[in-house]
């Protein structure tokens, strides 16, 4: 089977091309600026200083750019210090004339030192950033691994005493003979209550993983309907005072996603639909193609919503909505919640529909 | 008298498996750690319950050593969203799973039906099955509901009589696609999801809510019969 895995929180999307662009140009005219600044401290500085040392605050001019803007930048600046340096300071001035030949010398000199020590600082700045961001990395996966195993021991040392504890409340709830009357109840609503706790546990647990970074989905192609009819199956008793009713569109393609994840989707709306609702009222499932997406909706035929509720879900709903949104958001659909126009509470979700694999016919034989 | 071996690291959950299984007139041996369990299951169990996370080793290496000795039930005891623990359980030899928590009567349940399972003799034999209202003669290779003709394809056919021939049992998508389809069928779990959808569509009176072709999500399929 094909299991993709796919971030929770999309990448950002590839460096925008236009942007580096703006970014490059920026360097370089950095680099043109500092050799100008560089000459207007030179300028200022001439009565005090000897034209060899001019030289040095050029170098230092280019060292800098090299180490703070990169190589294309500290190159543009070397050329550009002899060019300001042979320009203004050496006579005759404001001319790229050379009245000596020992300036030649210089020049070159000057030329050499500024382009090697401009590669040397940019590549050594380069590969300071290479460590660093190796280090960032590291560091960001095992804070990645440290959060994933305290989520897991934290998963098991929850769910354990809690399997525990529904399962001995279930044997005193169930002991032949029955227990005398008050403790019978006790036990049963110790039972109840325990296996209500399991099942927010699971819930916290479910929304920790789904929004601490990066869960893996397990994508597939496959029939809605099946889905439907396993969250239905799962609740079992608990839609036991509702009839459920399923409309699926027979046109409905396959629709890839994560069949374990969808499942508590369905499972959490149908659940949340019987439990505010009175008992005997009927529950809908419908699904239908609608522009490029499959729209999904849990609806109800209770009270409704108390308010309309837009994005934010109502508290009594919170938990098992919140990790709703957090699932179909990672499938890159969205979750909404409404009152039906004849009432009655909706909660309605989107996937998108993609290109489903064909699978094909064949011909009756059998 | 049924005897059960428990591999399970926490005391308390063992109680009550041991105070859910004795009610039952099961006698009861239990193992809080691989080891011990891999020796105990030298006894001859007649049904074990295997918690896959124990302190000394993965439940994982008990199956496949186990199976190679005995044909005995093996029911995994998992928390939830560990599916692919399970189906790794599962294509080893498991027969079962159970997701914590669970209440008596859905562990007693599962038992129950892997023992009935187990005990029931010359399956091999047995050619005509009914579930609902729908009959499956093997001998004839006829299928038929309320006692009209249901056409299948050869590969409808074949799954289905798969599906038959474990009824009980969860059968991953690897194990049914390998079987029904082929080895090299391994990647096509949509195919295998559309062709279990056409066969509820011909064989269920609700296809969405199936009675009989139940999907075991993230794992794979259980036939109840």
């Amino acid at each position: 089977m094909k299991s993709t895995n796919v971030p929770l929180v999309e990448p950002q999307a590839a460096g925008d091309r236009a942007e580096g662009m703006a970014k490059r140009v920026w360097k370089y005219a950095g680099a043109v600026l500092a050799c100008l600044l560089t000459a207007g401290i030179a300028t200022l500085l001439m009565p005090w200083v000897d034209p060899a040392n001019i030289v040095m605050l050029f170098l230092l001019a280019v060292f800098l750019v090299a180490w703070l803007l990169g190589r294309g930048p500290a190159l543009l600046a070397a050329f550009l210090a002899v060019a300001l340096f042979d320009f203004f300071f050496i006579q005759p001035h404001f001319s790229f004339e050379v009245a000596n030949a020992q300036h030649l010398i210089t020049f070159v000199v000057m030329l050499a030192v500024a382009l090697v020590t401009g590669q040397l600082a940019a590549v050594a700045r380069e590969r300071l950033r290479y460590v660093e961001m190796v280090q960032e990395t590291r560091m960001q996966a095992e804070a990645e691994r440290l959060r994933h195993s305290i989520l897991a021991s934290l998963s098991h040392d929850l769910r354990t005493p809690l399997a525990a504890l529904v399962g001995l409340a279930d044997t005193l709830a169930l002991a032949t003979p029955r227990l005398p009357p008050p403790h019978d109840e006790t036990a049963r609503v110790l039972r109840d209550q325990a296996q209500a706790l399991a099942e927010m546990v699971n819930n916290l647990l479910e929304l920790a993983r789904l929004t601490q970074g990066r869960q893996p989905l397990n994508l597939e192609w496959q029939p809605l309907e099946e889905i439907v009819g396993a969250a239905i199956q799962r609740l079992g008793p608990v839609l036991d005072a509702h009839p459920v009713s399923v409309d699926l569109d027979p046109g409905l393609p396959l629709l890839e996603f994560d069949a374990v994840l969808l499942e508590r989707v369905l499972g959490n709306l149908l659940d949340n639909a019987a439990k505010h609702t009175p008992p005997g009222t009927p529950v809908f499932v419908e699904a239908r193609v609608r522009d490029a997406v499959a729209e999904v909706t849990v609806r109800d035929s209770g009270p409704g919503f108390p308010s309309e509720p837009g994005f934010e879900a109502p508290t009594s709903h919170g938990l098992g909505l919140s990790i709703c949104q957090a699932i179909v958001t990672a499938h890159g659909g969205k979750l909404w919640l409404e009152n039906g126009p004849e009432g009655g509470a909706r909660a309605s979700f989107t996937l998108p529909l993609g290109t489903p694999p064909v699978v094909g016919e064949e011909p009756e034989a059998a | 008298m049924t005897r059960v071996l428990i591999v399970e690291d926490d005391p308390q959950i063992r109680r009550f498996l041991r105070l859910a299984l004795e009610s039952e007139g099961c006698t009861v041996q239990e193992a809080g750690r691989l080891d011990v369990g891999v020796a105990a299951s030298r006894l001859g169990p007649d049904l074990v319950l295997l918690d896959l996370g124990l302190p000394d080793g993965d439940g994982l290496d008990f199956i496949g050593p186990f199976r190679a000795r005995s044909q005995a039930p093996v029911i995994i005891l998992s928390a939830r969203g560990q599916e692919p623990d399970k189906v790794a359980a599962l294509d080893a030899g498991a027969d079962d799973y159970l997701v914590k928590p669970f209440g008596m009567a859905e562990l007693l349940a599962r038992v129950r039906a892997q023992l009935r399972r187990r005990a029931a003799p010359g399956e091999a034999e047995e050619t005509a099955f009914r579930f609902g209202d729908v009959a499956v003669d093997l001998a004839r290779r006829s299928v038929s509901r309320a006692g009209g003709p249901v056409h299948l394809t050869p590969i409808e056919y074949r799954l289905l009589t798969f599906l038959i021939a474990h009824a009980g049992r969860v059968l991953t998508h690897r194990q049914i696609l390998r079987e029904v389809w082929g080895p090299g069928y391994g990647e096509s779990g949509h195919t295998l999801r559309v062709y279990v959808g056409r066969l509820r569509h011909k064989l269920e009176s609700d296809p969405a809510r199936p009675r009989h072709l139940l999907t075991e999500t993230g794992v794979g399929y259980r036939m109840e019969i």
